[in-house]
């Protein structure tokens, strides 16, 4: 993999519940709208792989990483808590402690429902910066992107606001693009979502530059 | 040893293409901000932003910024 490419690749490490898909939608969005490119466990596809080896490939090919510990909760059949999100916190954090010089770079934002909640079921991070997205689109947004732009020093990484207006622009064309590139809402894969949302970000650029360039500088 | 040769097949059923999806969002952005202008009034296509015009001696098409080396537009 290419050291551009790990630049610019941000791994998702979060719930895949339907409950928690608005605030993952919304992330995977702010990633690609500045320049970023979104990854997650959900796009291998390859079935003979084992999975925690799936999120090993992902984690090395990613320079960021975005780990929402927000639904560690009991289960409500099992009364055991959720704890894939810690672990694959922990490999990240590995990684980054005990990689090469290009892991060493690596650099990630944790995320919990409310502060300091964190630091009653996973003590060890204490003193990590831990920010909270209140169950919010608009504030998972916002927190994404300061993110990022702290974290990469890139400069004209779009306001979280004007991300906010593309983000509801694209959430009002996408019933239209999933009707027709003949895909189904209920069954909208990780991937296509990103050739989605993707394809219409390029598009945008290319019908509407004067309005892009002018929001980008905001 | 030859290489293999990869083939490549339609999509799988329930997959998009990135030109398919491009074309899509393209067509509904510009139902919404109008067609972005590609032609001057004469009728000649040009590039977004920079005017292009061919070097004399090369033949080669240049930018105002690279078209002569005290960077002066022309």
């Amino acid at each position: 993999m290419s050291t551009m490419a790990y630049n610019d690749n941000v791994f998702i490490n979060c719930p895949f519940d339907d409950e928690y898909k608005s605030l993952f939608n919304a992330m995977v969005f702010a990633i690609h709208d500045c320049s970023f490119v979104a990854r997650s466990a959900q796009e291998a596809e390859d079935g003979s792989q084992v999975r925690i080896d799936k999120i090993y490939k992902i984690i090395a090919e990613c320079r960021y990483g975005i780990h929402d510990l927000s639904r560690t909760e009991l289960d409500g059949e099992t009364c055991l808590p959720r704890f894939n999100m810690p672990l694959e916190l922990g490999v990240f954090l590995g990684a980054k402690r005990y990689g090469n010089e290009n892991q060493q770079k690596k650099s990630c934002l944790i995320l919990d429902k409310e502060l300091y909640r964190y630091q009653k079921f996973i003590s060890d991070i204490s003193g990590q910066d831990v920010k909270s997205h209140e169950n919010n689109t608009e504030e998972v947004i916002n927190v994404v992107r300061d993110w990022l732009s702290h974290a990469s020093k890139r400069t004209l990484i779009p306001s979280g606001s004007s991300i906010w207006d593309r983000y509801q622009e694209f959430q009002s064309d996408l019933p239209r693009m999933i009707q027709e590139n003949e895909l189904d809402l209920d069954r909208l894969t990780f991937r296509d979502y990103v050739t989605l949302l993707s394809s219409w970000l390029k598009a945008l650029r290319v019908s509407n530059t004067s309005k892009f360039t002018s929001r980008r500088l905001q | 040893m030859p290489r293999e040769r990869t083939i490549k097949g339609p999509p799988k059923p329930g997959t998009i293409t990135e030109e398919k999806a491009f074309t899509v969002a393209k067509e509904i952005l510009e139902e919404r901000y109008g067609k972005q202008e590609t032609h001057n009034k004469q009728g000649k296509y040009h590039t977004a932003g920079k005017a292009v015009k061919k070097s004399a001696r090369s033949g080669k098409q240049q930018t105002a910024s690279t078209s002569n080396k005290r960077g002066n537009r022309t």
